[in-house]
């Protein structure tokens, strides 16, 4: 079985100096800053597009997804009310954006892996895995071991109960887990 | 390579799904900046802080195409009789008369604001009866002004976008100037900078413009002598208007819609507005649609253009600026129905594509390759072989060679053979 928790860590860790700057610089950009926006774009934007490039499978979709989310986060940050959410409030963004970027174009789920370099056969192959997964799956799965979010940052992003993505992720991890075999 | 649930149970699959982050082409940070200027830039919908951020209703973020760049377009009202940036103003040039949208600085005060709604539809400004902070980037909230507004300040941010849009405009009641002060709602929990600041806001739609005024007030409780002085700022308000607007969103598209939208300077409902369009290859417009306008002067409807196409909108005698929207070509590639062939084609568009060379290309090795050319034997479409491995992804795309000047380049979806 896939490990269940790919980032254990420990709820009572005092929260980092980073994370306190990153409210401050939230709560910035809630007031209209867009130099504090731009600086959590710096920040957080690399691991979004990464997300985006794995859900999408193709750089271009990847970055209209996040120019899409940006967007939309920098519209909605006024609505943030618990500003250490920020993350998981932004990658729940990114989420419906990548799944209505999937669906306005060419089905990501008909692709084929976007550019694995020939001594990377393995990744292409969770990648060819992934295509075919359900996308409730692949979304709890790319959350999970990709941006490393808790189960209950997955909750949040995806506007779904935490013992939801605890089974969608064991549901998950198996079918893979079957692909792969 | 086939592998056990034991490889994948030690720790494998962490590092594989690393794996699909590392491959990725990190973005620079420059490019992360422009996008997040890009974002930025976008005045922030009324909408939007009432608004689920995860809704999926178009109409929740009503001007997300019309992407004003604030900071670049707060230049100083030249002509208009706006005052330059953080001076005071005095007394004279507070009476200077003007054309244009946004504030004319009433005794005191200072004013830094766009002018016009631009070509996009928005316009910003600010008003404050103290200096502007030389730190603020001009943006919709000066944050540094506010952090340091003084018991007795008073700053005013009013945004400026056009009629039109039903979803917003519902929020904006046609009202006529001067806007009140004492008409302005209270916005609970506003902000604080780090002491509580106190907010107000005032919507209103007039002459074609939706108006969006937030004052904010030193103190949390406002004294009668501060709202007089609000008032007084809001008292010099104008709002131009041009006789008849045009909007469109999406300018790019595929199969789907353009929402068009604008305003008539009457303000009136029932005004008939007419649609011209102009199709790539034509000299002169036709007309394409009717609508007619709603309380306040703003009209929308939904049109279907199926070519590069540059519209109007006309009323009365008035006929408004052009926008274009360019039209991506559907191209589609299937299996015959019958037989072991494809087919490869266009659909839904106005013009002949007779004779038009479609490139046929197959994913190998992470890259698209073209494995055949087809030429269009029919108006639309044709029929042809191809040899590849079974299970091969593949598309069709038609190069901006082909499609110029009348369609932009299209990717058909991706058929697994």
């Amino acid at each position: 079985m896939l490990s269940a928790d790919p980032s254990p860590t420990d709820p009572e860790e005092p929260r980092s100096q980073a994370e306190f700057d990153e409210e401050e610089l939230v709560r910035r950009a809630q007031l209209g800053s867009a130099a504090a926006f731009e600086q959590l774009v710096v920040a957080r934007g690399p691991q979004l597009y990464r997300y985006l490039a794995a859900r999408l499978c193709d750089e271009s979709d990847a970055r209209d997804a996040l120019q899409e989310t940006l967007a939309a986060a920098w519209q909605g940050l006024p609505t943030l009310r618990s500003r250490s959410r920020f993350w998981p409030w932004v990658v729940g963004i990114a989420t419906h954006k990548a799944a209505d970027v999937a669906r306005g174009r060419v089905r990501a789920t008909e692709r084929e892996p976007e550019a694995p370099a020939p001594d990377e056969d393995s990744a292409a192959e969770i990648r060819e895995a992934l295509a075919v997964l359900p996308d409730r799956f692949r979304q709890v799965l790319l959350l999970r071991y990709v941006l490393h979010l808790s189960e209950d940052e997955v909750a949040s992003a995806l506007g779904v109960r935490v013992g939801t993505v605890k089974s969608r992720s064991a549901r998950a991890r198996k079918a893979l887990e079957e692909l792969l075999r | 390579m086939k592998r056990n649930g034991s490889e994948i149970e030690d720790g494998r699959g962490r590092e594989l799904f690393a794996d699909l982050g590392r491959q990725t082409p990190p973005l620079d940070d420059r490019e992360l900046r422009a996008m997040a200027r890009s974002a930025a830039a976008e005045p922030r919908s009324p909408q939007a802080a009432s608004t689920s951020l995860l809704s999926r209703t178009h109409w929740a973020h009503p001007f997300r195409w019309v992407g004003a760049t604030v900071a670049v377009a707060l230049v100083v009202g030249s002509g208009l009789g706006f005052s330059l940036g953080s001076s005071l103003t005095s007394p004279e040039s507070a009476r200077a008369s003007f054309v244009g949208t946004g504030f004319l600085p009433a005794q005191g005060w200072t004013v830094v604001q766009s002018g016009r709604v631009d070509s996009r539809g928005v316009a910003s400004a600010v008003a404050a009866n103290v200096p502007l902070r030389p730190e603020d980037d001009l943006e919709a909230v000066p944050y540094a002004t506010l952090e340091a507004l003084p018991a007795r300040g008073v700053v005013i941010v009013a945004t400026f976008t056009t009629r039109g849009d039903p979803g917003a405009d519902f929020a904006y009641p046609p009202q006529a100037l001067p806007l009140q002060i004492a008409t302005a709602t209270p916005v609970p929990n506003g902000l604080v900078v780090p002491r509580p600041l106190g907010e107000y806001r005032l919507r209103a739609g007039i002459r074609g413009t939706n108006v969006d005024a937030r004052i904010y007030f030193g103190t949390p409780k406002p004294s009668g002598e501060l709202r007089a002085a609000a008032q007084r700022q809001l008292n010099q308000l104008a709002v131009a208007a041009e006789r008849v607007t045009i909007f469109a969103r999406p300018t790019i598209i595929g199969e789907e819609p353009v929402i068009v939208y604008g305003s008539v300077d009457s303000g009136r409902a029932g005004e008939e507005v007419t649609i011209q369009a102009k199709d790539c290859g034509s000299d002169f417009f036709r007309v394409f649609a009717g609508t007619t306008t709603r309380d306040g002067g703003g009209w929308s409807t939904v049109i279907f253009p199926r070519i590069n196409t540059t519209l109007r909108a006309v009323w009365k005698d008035s006929a408004s600026g052009q926008v274009g929207v360019r039209f991506r070509t559907p191209i589609f590639i299937d299996r015959q129905r019958q037989g072991a062939g494809f087919r490869v084609g266009v659909f839904g568009v106005r013009r002949s594509f007779w004779h038009k060379r479609v490139l046929v290309q197959r994913r190998q090795g992470g890259t698209w390759k073209t494995v055949k050319t087809v030429v269009l034997t029919e108006p639309a479409w044709t029929k042809f072989s191809l040899s590849v491995p079974k299970g091969s992804f593949v598309r069709a795309v038609l190069p901006l060679s082909q499609a110029r000047p009348c369609y932009l380049p299209g990717f058909s979806r991706t058929l697994r053979t």
